[in-house]
């Protein structure tokens, strides 16, 4: 009966080892290591550590039609824009050099992984494979953007999208783009981009969110009036 | 009585496996401590991580947490002669072993990436198992009276 008493008893502290081995681990892998957090600061004054706003462009300087996109990687509106029509503007219209399109970054206040995955897009910028990142990012959005910390899922979708994942955790976690994202985001303040998307097209503002048909018909009537202007 | 101890200490095990592969699946862990580059993470974040939009993980848990409370109240005094206990930990962990199976099928042939985790759940719910069906052909041996 003793013996019993003493098995049960070797029982119960090996139960208690487990579960305090399992719990400590489990906690120092949802707390520990933590890269640091990202803060938005004010925008206004002299540009944020000596930034210049810079997008990411896909087509030529010199083409006659330039459009700016200032989004937001957790706003439904800009994802269905990027899956639906982005792909078919890089591919069918990017190519004709008619088309400059610059991608800025406008990370809103209310959105808790937004500024996460723009660090995430722009570390793939870094590897030449933003336009991949992105897409990917937006195509899974409803999968990320409830989480706590959605580094893990964005690693995975890079690894997935052909990037170099390791370099790219090693970026994020040195936030080493955010400089950039917010000099972007607050070249947007300046221009009173209020919501997301939002289109510049030769630095004027579209009204709402064309579909493709509208972009390849304005590029289609601005590219023709320039060729008309450069004949006379 | 010792099989079911051991039975309890592997389920509790599988609890803290699932545990965190839930943490990882619900978001609250951000980055998964895996073997090789990035099984856990293409595993757990594939289409197959889910059956009817529950996580694969938080059936885990549900199921060890079974396992691990069948075990304890085999434990009891007045169930330590009766098999019913070691019965039920026996068909559990057959069921779990299956799915175990289906799961490292899917990794191997359909996602194409193991998940070091998942395979340590495997490993436990297949001992869970084995000291399971060990502690049924001790009881029919010595029958109770």
């Amino acid at each position: 009966m003793a013996e019993a008493g003493r098995s049960l008893k070797s029982f119960y502290l090996l139960l208690g080892g487990i579960a305090v081995v399992g719990i400590v681990l489990i906690l120092h892998a949802a707390l520990g290591g933590k890269a640091p957090p990202i803060v938005m600061a004010e925008c206004g004054g002299p540009p944020l550590g000596g930034v210049a706003p810079r997008g990411v462009v896909a087509g030529p300087d010199s083409a006659p039609v330039s459009i700016n996109e200032y989004a937001d990687f957790e706003c439904p509106a800009c994802a269905r824009f990027a899956v639906l029509t982005m792909p078919d503007v890089l591919q069918r219209l990017v190519p004709t050099g008619k088309l400059r399109w610059q991608f800025l970054d406008f990370p809103l206040n209310q959105h808790a992984n937004s500024p996460l995955a723009h660090i995430t897009a722009a570390c793939g910028a870094a590897q030449g494979k933003f336009w991949e990142m992105s897409y990917t990012l937006y195509a899974h959005q409803d999968d990320w953007f409830a989480d706590k910390d959605p580094e893990g899922k964005f690693l995975s979708y890079a690894r997935a999208a052909g990037l170099d994942a390791d370099s790219l955790k090693v970026c994020i976690d040195q936030r080493r783009p955010w400089p950039q994202i917010e000099a972007n985001r607050c070249s947007g303040e300046k221009l009173h981009v209020d919501g997301t998307p939002t289109f510049f097209v030769n630095g004027r503002q579209l009204a709402g969110i064309p579909a493709y048909d509208d972009i390849a018909r304005i590029v289609d009537s601005v590219a023709a009036a320039r060729a008309a202007g450069a004949r006379r | 009585m010792r099989h079911r101890m051991a039975s309890a200490a592997l389920a509790l095990v599988g609890v803290m496996v699932s545990v965190y592969l839930l943490l990882y699946k619900l978001g609250i862990v951000g980055t998964i401590k895996c073997v090789g580059s990035g099984g856990c993470e293409r595993v757990n974040t594939s289409a197959w991580s889910t059956i009817g939009g529950v996580p694969v993980a938080a059936f885990g848990v549900a199921g060890y947490l079974v396992l691990l409370g069948i075990a304890m109240y085999g434990l009891r005094p007045d169930q330590a002669e009766r098999p019913q206990a070691t019965r039920w930990l026996a068909a559990l962990s057959a069921l779990g072993v299956l799915f175990s199976l289906y799961l490292l099928a899917l990794e191997l042939f359909v996602i194409h990436a193991v998940c070091v985790w998942c395979s340590v759940s495997g490993v436990t719910i297949l001992a869970l198992f084995l000291v399971a069906a060990g502690g049924l052909r001790s009881a029919r041996r010595a029958p109770s009276p």
